[in-house]
């Protein structure tokens, strides 16, 4: 959200923007878009005719339109003129057709649309029974050059969101690369776990002055994000309770050179990276309830 | 007698340039740097490497192991590559080595991948517009600043590049180093591709498996390259030719499968010279495949297993059938031809048996039958320079006690069984093996 509100300092109109995402049934990024960004021209993509009619019929916003589509088959199609911000929102993991989609959507961008690709982190279930060599193996003859930086320890199991992102940042740069009208900035390169890890990387199609103006901003404000090399931040799940997570808020913003917080922080367990991987996200990490209707 | 005017003929040298770079793929130019690098890392070897046998028996002593680093740094914004090899003396840079092409009497008995003279200075040309050389040689290196914009605008004749002598450098201290900047557009396109370092990569370690084994380290971008080790069953078909002074040896039988597939990446023929690949995984026309009668059938997925290679081997360079990128084969060239049909009889046993093992079910043949075929992998390097020897067909297996049953049905009804048995993730596949088990148990009975 943070990240495309930058795009109003770099001249470009966010609330004017199309969305087109993959909503499923709840909706949730069309709400948080529509609420704290004003956007109101809305598409969500849904492939599954089951899911399709759950979608349809759980629509939150009149505006959103609902397509029984594919992104493939929906980028084949779509002749909309509007600048647009693309979440393409993958159930599965890794694959052809992640990568596919990814060079269909940019030979389409104009320059000042975004792009986002989010998919599994782990290995796709085609690869359940492979052994690191195998999976690389596969990655390799299906995937092509866009696995030609790969090593075998990124596709050991527990390693394997690294090997996510090497693939979708080579395939944004790869399919990126010919364009002359402008240059593919990359916002956003996160591996974030609640059960299992999912790996987001996407960003912006922009004019020079626009791209130096971006990486500026965010450079400010969201230091850990690197917008110009291949580096992926991990969003960390600290999973802690309303009175920890007082104690670490105190703790990040204190400007006091008194460490009681981190002390007793300390003493709960923490470690040091932890705590600064809080100040990091400390403005950016929801709030869950436990609510009874 | 007729008045005669000498008319002009000389080139321009903004169109040589054009004409030298526009043929060659950003990859085969950082090649052509390399094998400058490497051509002066086996130099002291050269004697040693005059033969097919000879390259053999080298790969073979296992008291040799790589002793000279090359280095290239990419970004897009600078090319560098640095050796620590011997170096090149001002002498020799003054007379030979920015010359473009080699004089008629000119012979180099230690050159093994420098063959016509062109490739250093094209591949430098390809990258960018401002050339910094630097090399340190016990007798003296030299340095290099040339802006390429601007030696092109001279029409000063003969062409030169302006040097400067360095002084004689100590063993340890020799070796070259090229920086190119001010690269040219395309160039840095390409080099931030996200693909292209690990194409390079890939490219290097198949192209120089052989010098990656026993002569040189190569880092890219500070990663060391791992050389490609292509295996080979030991049931293979070999040959040994010789033409004058090139010896040639072709070998042809099945591949080792990776994660238990034969993969098309290391399959067709691989052909190289001097130890260089020059074409790999080779599946085309070019090396007999589509020939109908007189050649090999169109390669199709179940000649997946089949492995060719091709082992040239000359101290005179030029003799070998390369193309002046080393990125091809020159098929017009006599040598070319005549091994051509060798290596058609030689692989087309090998043909014959994965054709025999064509089936109803498919072109795709089980890895698992033909591996009984193939024996224990060996490299491909020793056995392109074994003995002669045949490709041993073995005996037909007795008929298979299984078969296959395929049969198709409405997606709705197989998710139906799946939730009937509580395992809504059962494939097809999976419910069609459970509904026949169910019906041999309880209609038919067990045996």
């Amino acid at each position: 959200m943070d990240i495309l509100k930058f795009g109003g300092d770099c001249g470009l109109p966010i609330d004017r923007y199309r969305y087109v995402g993959m909503g499923a049934n709840r909706f949730y990024d069309f709400l948080l878009l529509h609420k704290y960004l004003g956007i109101s021209t809305m598409t969500s993509l849904e492939h599954d005719p089951e899911m399709f009619k759950r979608a349809v019929f759980n629509v939150p916003y009149g505006f959103i339109e609902v397509q029984e589509k594919s992104a493939a088959a929906f980028v084949g199609e779509d002749s909309g003129e509007a600048p647009s911000i693309y979440w393409l929102d993958y159930d599965g993991g890794i694959g052809p057709n992640v990568t596919g989609d990814i060079s269909s959507f940019s030979a389409k961008l104009k320059v000042g649309d975004f792009c986002f690709v989010t998919v599994f982190g782990g290995p796709p279930r085609v690869l359940d029974q492979q052994n690191d060599n195998g999976r690389l193996i596969w990655l390799q003859d299906n995937l092509g050059d866009l696995a030609g930086d790969l090593l075998i320890e990124d596709v050991e199991r527990s390693n394997f969101p690294n090997a996510v992102h090497k693939l979708l940042i080579a395939a944004f740069r790869n399919a990126f690369a010919p364009r002359r009208d402008g240059i593919f900035v990359p916002l956003l390169q996160v591996e974030y776990s609640d059960s299992t890890p999912m790996v987001t990387v996407g960003g912006a199609f922009l004019t020079l002055g626009q791209a130096i103006q971006y990486r500026s901003n965010l450079k400010r404000t969201l230091p850990f994000l690197n917008t110009t090399d291949a580096v992926m931040y991990q969003i960390r799940s600290l999973h802690l309770t309303e009175r920890e997570r007082a104690l670490f808020d105190r703790a990040v913003t204190s400007t006091s050179r008194k460490r009681v917080e981190k002390n007793t922080l300390n003493k709960l367990g923490f470690r040091s990276a932890e705590i600064a991987a809080y100040k990091d996200l400390v403005r950016y990490l929801p709030r869950y309830v436990e609510t009874i209707v | 007698m007729a008045n005669t005017i000498a008319a002009q003929a000389s080139p321009e040298k903004r169109l040589f340039i054009s004409l030298l770079t526009r043929d060659i793929p950003l990859i085969a130019a950082f090649l052509d740097m390399l094998d400058n690098s490497i051509n002066a890392a086996v130099e002291t070897y050269a004697a040693r490497l005059e033969t097919a046998k000879d390259y053999m028996t080298v790969f073979q002593d296992e008291t040799l192991c790589p002793s000279v680093d090359i280095r290239l740094n990419i970004t897009a914004e600078k090319v560098e590559i640095t050796d620590s090899a011997s170096g090149i003396s001002a002498e020799t840079a003054a007379h030979h080595v920015f010359k473009f092409g080699r004089g008629a009497n000119e012979t180099h008995a230690s050159d093994r991948l420098s063959v016509y003279g062109i490739g250093l200075k094209r591949a430098m040309f390809k990258l960018g517009n401002e050339i910094v050389m630097r090399s340190d040689h016990k007798d003296g290196g030299f340095d290099l600043n040339l802006n390429v914009s601007e030696w092109a605008k001279e029409t000063r004749q003969p062409w030169t590049f302006t040097i400067s002598p360095r002084k004689p450098a100590k063993p340890e201290k020799c070796g070259t180093s090229i920086i190119v900047t001010d690269l040219y557009d395309e160039v840095m396109r390409r080099v931030a591709d996200g693909v292209f370092e690990g194409q390079l990569r890939e490219v290097i370690a198949k192209t120089y498996a052989y010098y990656l084994a026993k002569f040189v380290n190569i880092f890219v971008n500070d990663r060391l390259v791992v050389g490609t080790n292509l295996q080979i069953g030991s049931n293979h078909a070999s040959e040994a030719l010789i033409y004058d002074d090139v010896t040639c040896a072709i070998t042809a039988g099945i591949g080792l499968p990776e994660g238990g597939q034969f993969r098309d990446k290391s399959s067709g023929w691989f052909v190289f010279c001097n130890g260089r690949a020059v074409i790999s995984a080779d599946k085309t026309p070019l090396t007999g495949w589509g020939g109908g009668g007189a050649g090999l059938p169109i390669f199709q997925p179940k000649h997946r297993p089949f492995l060719g290679t091709v082992f040239f081997v000359s101290k005179n360079a030029e003799h070998l059938p390369w193309t002046t990128t080393k990125s091809g084969i020159n098929e017009d060239s006599a040598l070319w031809q005549s091994t051509k049909r060798q290596m058609i009889a030689v692989g087309r046993i090998v043909v014959t048996f994965l054709d025999g093992r064509y089936t109803d079910e498919g072109t795709e043949v089980p890895s698992k039958d033909i591996q009984e075929a193939t024996g224990d992998g060996v490299s491909v390097l020793s056995a392109s320079v074994s003995q002669k020897r045949s490709f041993v067909t073995p005996k037909a297996a007795t008929a298979s006690s299984t078969t296959k049953i395929q049969y198709e049905a409405k997606v709705e009804d197989v998710k139906r069984i799946a939730n009937y048995l509580k395992r809504s993730s059962m494939s097809g596949s999976d419910v069609g093996r459970h509904t026949f088990n169910h019906f041999l148990r309880n209609e038919v009975g067990e045996k």
